[in-house]
């Protein structure tokens, strides 16, 4: 390749960079979705080791150790995308990332609210409401991820897309009959949306990254 | 045989390229905006979208929000511009590929 050549390919390499760096925004990193995974499993299998009704966390703690999760995850992702902006020589707070703000907020702020809403139900009337809370969660988080969708990867919105649909899917009667008893149904809920789902996003990414990698190499 | 002496000498220039691939991505962008995503000084920025805007390329719209705002865009010449950038540089690529 000539020397303008080569100049011209490289300039249409950093226009691209650029646009899609205005354009595309991935608001969760894949190592922070698969620790999210991990995490969730772990947390899953223990409250599956205390399923018997007498063991069973009430749905406020229920809520308050997944809100923990949420809290720990979040920390660890916003710690991700910084070393990443920073690796990259970009900044943090892009108007990339105040775009995933402004988009993920409500839906997630809606979800926890209905979802306190339910725990206090729970405490009225005395009712075995964690189902009801892993459907909120998994459905708005859902909700929140698709969002993104004009400015976010497409795994990304596989993933939002994913979340949706096991989030209907849990409200469904027939699901719930299945299930039978409350608590032991929700940890399964958590564990498949929250454990399985963000674990084949981070491979799907890693690997989508690896053969992106080679083929620029090559 | 297609060079760079074909190419738009506004556009060409490295900062003003940059800010021509941001506003071609997406419509309105704020001052600041920019000027974060850039890392430009505001002068440097102001110098550039000056020149962009006297040649057309660029278009000014100042807001009144909670306090005022001056966001930019992409003209249609400018659009129009920006795509023959474009081509004349894939056609430099291609050209050498023969």
């Amino acid at each position: 390749m000539s020397n303008s050549a080569h100049e011209a390919a490289e300039q249409l390499r950093a226009i691209r960079a650029l646009m899609e760096r205005s354009t595309i925004y991935r608001a969760i990193s894949a190592p922070a979705a698969a620790f999210a995974g991990v995490l969730s499993l772990a947390v899953s299998a223990w409250m599956w080791l205390h399923r018997d009704p007498q063991e069973a966390p009430r749905p406020v703690v229920f809520l308050l150790i997944w809100l923990g999760v949420l809290l720990v995850v979040s920390t660890v992702n916003t710690v991700l995308l910084y070393r990443h902006a920073k690796q990259r020589g970009e900044v943090f707070v892009s108007s990339g990332m105040k775009h995933a703000l402004r988009a993920l907020l409500p839906p997630l702020l809606a979800g926890f609210i209905l979802s306190l809403l339910e725990v206090n139900q729970a405490g009225v009337a005395g009712r075995n409401s964690h189902t009801n809370i892993a459907a909120l969660w998994l459905l708005f988080y859902g909700l929140a991820l698709l969002a993104t969708g004009s400015f976010s990867p497409r795994s990304m919105q596989a993933l939002g897309a994913g979340f949706f649909a096991f989030g209907v899917l849990t409200f469904l009667p027939s699901v719930r009959e299945i299930g039978g008893q409350q608590f032991p149904v929700a940890v399964i809920f958590m564990a498949t949306g929250f454990g399985l789902l963000h674990l084949i996003y981070a491979a799907a990414v890693w690997i989508q990254t690896r053969q992106e990698s080679t083929s620029d190499g090559a | 045989m297609i060079d760079f002496s074909q190419l738009d000498k506004t556009i060409h220039e490295k900062g003003r390229l940059a800010i021509m691939s941001l506003l071609a991505a997406r419509a309105g962008w704020p001052f600041q905006d920019l000027k974060t995503e850039l890392k430009m000084s505001d002068g440097n920025l102001i110098t550039h979208l000056r020149t962009l805007i006297k040649i057309g390329y660029v278009a000014e719209t100042r807001e009144m929000k909670t306090r005022p705002q001056t966001s930019y865009a992409l003209t249609k010449e400018g659009r129009k511009a920006f795509e023959t950038y474009i081509g004349l540089l894939e056609d430099i690529v291609r050209s050498s590929r023969g």
